[in-house]
């Protein structure tokens, strides 16, 4: 059942990352270890590593996320720049829960790039949205009585809307 | 389908790029996060990732004329341009333009002398996206300090009292000032110039968006800052800190408070430098960072906090003014057109 995704150029290593569904995959080294977490991991079992588990993050998400460093590699140079970030807008152009998902898995992984990227997107997301609804948006319990909502909804009126 | 929740350090990370216009929706979000977004960390940070500036405009009167500047509390060395702000937009004239006070979403309003003798005009005006609006002339006698938060306020000179002024219903209010602080102010022996006093020893100050006083202890080694709070019907002042300012007094004895920057920082003012002091816990063992600043900025009386990022506004009233503001040249045009034929 193993799915390969390494890339085309064979000449590079190849390291095995296993899912918390129990699907294994097949990533460059280089594409991996974008992951500060799974490049930690590599340094530690050296070269006789066989499979590395990544229990937080299942297939469907963890392919997600391999597609990401894939792309993200090699260090781009100026030419692609704008051809990159296309890419990137339309790579966290997901539906919420997958975007959660690989959010929630980029943190484990520690991915500060994709991180940024994909907190930036869930931020553009709320622009513009009510009180109650970013409360629904990260399940935030909303303490305040009645009145000090009232309050602090005054205090954070602008005189220009 | 259900959503997994997320950690609130990545919520944090959220937040911190988002928008100033979404950042007063956080505020209202849950106590906690009211309190986060007040935090200079947060705000150090949101203002990296979201394009947003924040300082002061200092304003002082020299050869009665009054002057201002634009100091920022971020700087880049690469890029000294990104945090200047100047009022060098609005429509000028030979006359000086005085700012009275600013606003949240980087609002200042101004007021600038016209040919007319004691005919005065005012402004609202956005500095970063340099736009501008004349409003009707409010009757501002008393005048000392204004402050806004969500209202306009002033701290009358004479009475120990707040006059406080709503833009949305236009109407407006006068409430004394916290009875301990009248009081202490009256428990002395040695008779007194209570103007002079009041002067000296008290501020207003906006803090996490509500109105607060600033009072100066009478030994001058500490400060204590009252919050306004149930701003509604009900006024109720409290006192919400004691801060030991000892340890600023040891850096710069000269320093005097100008502002509340956030609930953790203060503003102060030395010779030729302003002192942000880090305060942690009411406790006096305290971080300091200054920054050095040209005379005129050292002995500014008068300090506007604005934080603004760089999306227009629309500042009501008719489009006229903006537009004509587009065409400078136009009204340069124009006004040597009418001065010729006066």
């Amino acid at each position: 059942m193993a799915s390969s995704t390494s890339g085309s150029s064979s000449s590079s290593k190849v390291v095995k990352i296993r899912s918390s569904d129990n699907e294994n995959f097949e990533v460059e080294e280089a594409a991996a270890a974008r992951s500060e977490t799974i490049k930690k991991l590599l340094e530690d079992v050296g070269d006789d590593a066989d499979v590395i588990p990544l229990p937080n993050v299942d297939a469907k998400t963890l392919v997600k996320v391999m597609e990401w460093c894939k792309k993200h590699m090699d260090d781009v140079d100026e030419l692609n720049k704008e051809e990159m970030k296309t890419w990137d807008a339309e790579f966290v152009d997901m539906d919420q829960s997958c975007l959660y998902n690989v959010l929630l898995a980029a943190n484990f992984l520690n991915i500060k790039e994709l991180l940024d990227q994909l907190t930036q997107k869930v931020a553009d997301m709320i622009k513009g949205k009510s009180p109650e609804e970013i409360r629904a948006t990260f399940n935030i319990k909303n303490d305040f009585t009645p009145e000090e909502e009232a309050e602090i909804r005054k205090q954070n009126a602008w005189a220009f809307e | 389908m259900a959503l997994p929740p997320l950690p609130d350090d990545i919520i944090y990370e959220v937040f911190t790029r988002t928008s100033l216009e979404t950042l007063r929706r956080i505020r209202q979000l849950s106590k906690e996060w009211n309190q986060v977004t007040y935090d200079s960390t947060f705000m150090q940070q949101f203002r990296q990732r979201t394009k947003t500036i924040s300082g002061f405009f200092f304003q002082n009167v020299i050869h009665g004329k009054h002057r201002s500047s634009f100091v920022s509390i971020d700087y880049d060395d690469q890029n000294p341009e990104a945090y200047k702000v100047s009022l060098s937009f609005l429509p000028l004239g030979a006359f000086p333009v005085i700012i009275l006070a600013s606003a949240p979403q980087g609002i200042l309003l101004c007021e600038k002398d016209t040919q007319k003798r004691n005919v005065r005009r005012y402004y609202v005006c956005k500095p970063t996206t340099k736009q501008w609006q004349a409003i009707p002339n409010p009757k501002t006698r008393y005048l000392t300090k204004a402050i806004a938060c969500g209202k306009f306020n002033w701290l009358l000179s004479y009475h120990n009292h707040i006059f406080t002024f709503d833009l949305n219903t236009e109407s407006w209010e006068i409430f004394a000032l916290p009875w301990e602080v009248i009081r202490d102010e009256c428990d002395d022996d040695e008779p007194y110039d209570k103007y002079e006093k009041l002067g000296q020893v008290l501020e207003i100050v906006g803090c996490e968006g509500r109105l607060g006083l600033v009072c100066m202890g009478r030994d001058e080694e500490c400060i204590s800052l009252w919050v306004m709070e149930e701003y509604g019907h009900k006024k109720v002042w409290r006192k919400r800190k004691k801060i030991g300012i000892e340890e600023l007094k040891r850096k710069e004895h000269q320093a005097s408070l100008l502002a509340f920057w956030n609930t953790d920082v203060v503003l102060t003012k030395g010779y030729y430098e302003l002192i942000f002091y880090k305060f942690e816990n009411y406790c006096s063992t305290c971080t300091t960072f200054s920054k050095v600043v040209t005379w005129e900025e050292s002995t500014a009386n008068q300090v506007f906090a604005l934080e603004s990022d760089f999306e227009p506004v629309y500042l009501g009233l008719s489009n006229l003014s903006q537009t004509l503001n587009q065409y400078p040249l136009l009204i340069s045009l124009l006004f040597l057109l009418l001065c010729i034929v006066v």
